[in-house]
């Protein structure tokens, strides 16, 4: 049965693409079939993410300028690219399939332009219900993973509605409490009534390096002030939890060579034995026991 | 109130918009023993039992064999029941005769005779309940259907001279509208080859089926099929149906009445299979939840505010040649327009560029539907003026060559069906409005509903020197509408008032 498992965050830059992408390149890593979806259909990433230049896209889809077999991208040979953790050349028993959105500025007005009209924006949802049920018949998906749109918006809202399991992104370098709780409430709410499961996703949690200069400003012990960082961040993040009713189940520390890499790809595929990729197989097991 | 019933309708539209179907005029063409006749006693016994009056015409059958072939009947129904053979039909005006015997006094019998007997019938229903008023058309009539059945046009044009047997079937067509009711023309033959008849009475129909007959082996295979309804074209909608030895019709299963046409409140698609209710809307069975959930994200009203029937509003272009049926024109020149009309529109950047329009072919023209902008119609009919324009510089009236169109752009709701290859179609008031509109013009005349026109003339101000209020005009069943008509001088449109506008 396909699981569907949909990204959101309350403000952008909170690494749903990155995650969503490496997660997925991880799955089919592991054997199974998984197909990422760029529904961030106002920033649209994944292209540039993947150098991938697809010749037709969701929008094309969403439009019925295209089938499903166009839209959907099989970039499985991408993960060839990777050794595995013992350095062998890396063999894919899964497959890694992707659909993109257009990053035309004309394509972008004129889904938003149709999500405006009631007429043609119940043919969007239509259209993009059978894109989920195309994915499942079709490709006999294990895994759709999609990438929304942050915040409260038309598409983000459907991706969430179709989705069974949503990972609410967030950076606790700067957690918006108020969004985080708004969208705990006022969105999540209704959708979790009904059997989605949801959990909060954080990003850039402190624990992976101890910043020299804060140590001797202190005038404490390296070992103490990591304590403390990872206490207080213990108790914020469980005040969260209390406060809009959701577990986290990832905590994903800052990695600075990550974060400072301009051209982070797969990270989680190109160091297997990274702490990164580990996070990563510890969100596949979790999502596997949903 | 009974319900009127056309045998194997369902099958053809699916039960929900065949209940919605209770009044009109039917035509059904069929070849010889194609079981036409056969169709018209169904039709007759299955609405007696809903509780209709019925009259059945049919200028070659006698009396003897009218009891013959309604010995089905049972009794309690039998005086809800009226034969008229109008060629044995006694006038009490003496008219010099025909060669043939028959003068249109025989056909004016016939109706007269009609009249009385819905009187009649009326009258026995208020003087038992209500009154003793004798009036037609009484409260009475309003719980009264009355279905009639003429069998057939073809003979009765052997009999009577064609032009009065037309006024007779014209005459039927409102006769049925005044009371709500139904009556259905049988034809023998099929389109083509009633094709003279048709061009003059095609206005009047509102619901066109044919019976198919194809030999396979030693059986004999029967096929109702959907002709048009309203006007708008259907894309090989048909039925198999076999006659039983008792002489009755039987459908192959009515797939549509189970499923066909409940429409997913969700995804606005038919649902296929047993449908899933959720607030007393039908839903796929993977898209209940779905819609609850978006129910409780976006709210309940703006999830549902599409309604939960399948209808969406669009913008439509209504399209038709002048003169087509021009029976001065051969066929291969109607041939050559349709297919110049066609070409034309093809090529026009609206139509290749609008990525959500459905196109319903209706013959001498076409009807597009426009589901993204309500500018895309009135921009096709431009671009379409400016080819005719180029086209027309090649031909010239005398020959017929030249090809001359009117256009009727309206908006409104449509209905989303499956056709039976599973293509999804639409139709309802929004194309009808379209026609309307266009009715009323002349050739190369762009008109537009009022609706439709004022919100162009609100969205952008360029509108307002091309888009101009003709008035208030009159058209079918009594409906008042606004009408605007679009031109240019020299690029577009024809800025005449229109003929019936002036009469």
């Amino acid at each position: 049965m396909t699981k569907c498992v949909a990204f959101h965050s309350y403000k952008g830059g909170t690494g749903k693409s990155t995650i969503s992408s490496n997660l997925s390149a991880s799955l089919a890593k592991r054997g199974f079939t998984a197909v990422l979806l760029d529904v961030d259909v106002y920033a649209p990433s994944l292209q540039d993410y993947f150098q991938w230049q697809p010749t037709k896209s969701i929008n094309d889809y969403l439009f019925e300028n295209a089938d499903i077999g166009e839209v959907i991208n099989d970039l499985t040979p991408v993960l060839s690219k990777f050794t595995s953790g013992n350095g062998e050349q890396f063999e894919s028993k899964g497959k890694l399939l992707v659909g993109f959105s257009s990053t035309s500025k004309d394509e972008i007005y004129k889904l938003d332009g149709a999500v405006r009209q009631e007429g043609s924006k119940i043919q969007m949802l239509r259209k993009f219900l059978m894109l989920r049920e195309e994915i499942v018949s079709n490709y006999n998906a294990d895994f759709i993973i999609i990438d929304t749109s942050p915040g409260i918006r038309y598409w983000s809202i459907n991706s969430l509605a179709i989705a069974d399991t949503i990972l609410l992104s967030l950076k606790l370098d700067g957690i918006d409490l108020k969004g985080t709780r708004l969208l705990a409430k006022e969105i999540y709410e209704s959708l979790t009534k009904l059997g989605t499961k949801s959990y909060l996703l954080l990003n850039r949690a402190a624990g992976y390096c101890l910043p020299p200069n804060l140590t001797e400003q202190a005038g404490g012990s390296n070992q103490e002030m990591y304590e403390n960082t990872i206490g207080n961040q213990s108790t914020v993040v469980s005040k969260l939890n209390a406060d809009v009713g959701m577990d986290t189940i990832l905590s994903i520390p800052c990695y600075c060579d990550i974060q400072f890499d301009s051209n982070e790809f797969l990270t989680a595929l190109k160091f297997p034995n990274h702490p990164f990729a580990g996070k990563i197989n510890t969100l596949i097991e979790k999502l596997e026991n949903i | 109130m009974p319900e009127v019933r056309v045998p194997g309708f369902s099958s053809l539209v699916g039960q929900a918009i065949s209940d919605k179907i209770t009044s009109g005029t039917i035509l059904l063409t069929s070849p010889p023993a194609g079981g036409k006749t056969l169709f018209c006693r169904q039709m007759i016994t299955e609405n007696l039992q809903n509780g209709c009056n019925c009259i059945y015409i049919n200028s070659s059958m006698t009396r003897k064999e009218y009891e013959s072939l309604f010995n089905n009947i049972n009794d309690k129904y039998i005086k809800k029941l009226k034969f008229l053979n109008p060629y044995l039909i006694t006038t009490s005006i003496k008219e010099p005769e025909t060669p043939i015997g028959v003068t249109d006094n025989k056909l004016s019998a016939t109706l007269e005779e009609i009249r009385n007997t819905i009187n009649g019938w009326s009258s026995s229903v208020t003087d038992s309940g209500q009154g003793t008023s004798q009036e037609f058309a009484s409260t009475a009539n309003e719980a009264l259907k009355y279905v009639i059945v003429l069998d057939s046009v073809t003979h009765m044009v052997t009999l009577f001279e064609e032009d009065k047997v037309l006024k007779f079937v014209n005459a039927l067509s409102f006769l049925v509208k005044e009371l709500e009711s139904m009556v259905v023309i049988t034809m023998s033959g099929n389109l083509v080859t009633n094709e003279t008849i048709l061009n003059k009475l095609s206005s009047i129909f509102d619901i066109v089926l044919e019976i198919e007959v194809q030999q396979v082996s030693e059986n004999v295979k029967r096929k109702l099929k959907l002709i048009s309804v309203k006007g708008a074209s259907s894309k090989s909608a048909s039925a198999s149906f076999t006659i039983e030895q008792d002489g009755s019709l039987k459908f192959e299963a009515d797939i549509s009445s189970k499923s066909k046409l409940s429409i997913c409140g969700l995804c606005k698609a038919p649902i296929l299979e047993e449908p899933e209710y959720y607030l007393d809307m039908p839903f796929h069975h993977n898209h209940v939840n779905i819609y609850m959930k978006l129910a409780g994200a976006f709210g309940q009203a703006r999830v549902s505010d599409v309604g939960p029937s399948g209808v969406i509003d669009a913008a439509f272009f209504f399209v038709d040649v002048v003169g087509l049926s021009d029976p001065a024109l051969s066929v291969r020149r109607q041939i050559e327009k349709i297919e110049a009309l066609n070409d034309m529109i093809g090529h026009c950047d609206t139509f290749k560029k609008a990525s959500d329009k459905r196109v319903l072919p209706t013959g001498d023209g076409m009807a597009i539907g426009f589901m993204l902008s309500p500018e895309s119609p009135l921009q096709l009919a431009i671009e379409l003026h400016q080819a005719l324009k180029k086209y027309n510089t090649h031909t010239n009236k005398q020959d017929g060559s030249f090809l001359d169109v009117r256009i009727g752009l309206a908006s409104g709701s449509v209905f989303i069906v499956n056709d039976v290859n599973s293509n999804q179609n639409i139709w309802g008031p929004g194309i009808i409005f379209a026609r309307r509109v266009m009715d009323v013009g002349d050739g190369g005349h762009i008109l537009l509903a009022g609706p439709l026109a004022e919100s162009l003339l609100a969205l952008d101000d360029k509108y307002r020197s091309i888009v101009h209020l003709l008035g208030d005009f009159q058209v079918k069943h009594g409906q008042i509408i606004k009408i605007y008509s679009a031109s240019s001088l020299n690029e577009f449109g024809n800025s005449t008032i229109p003929a019936k506008f002036k009469s």
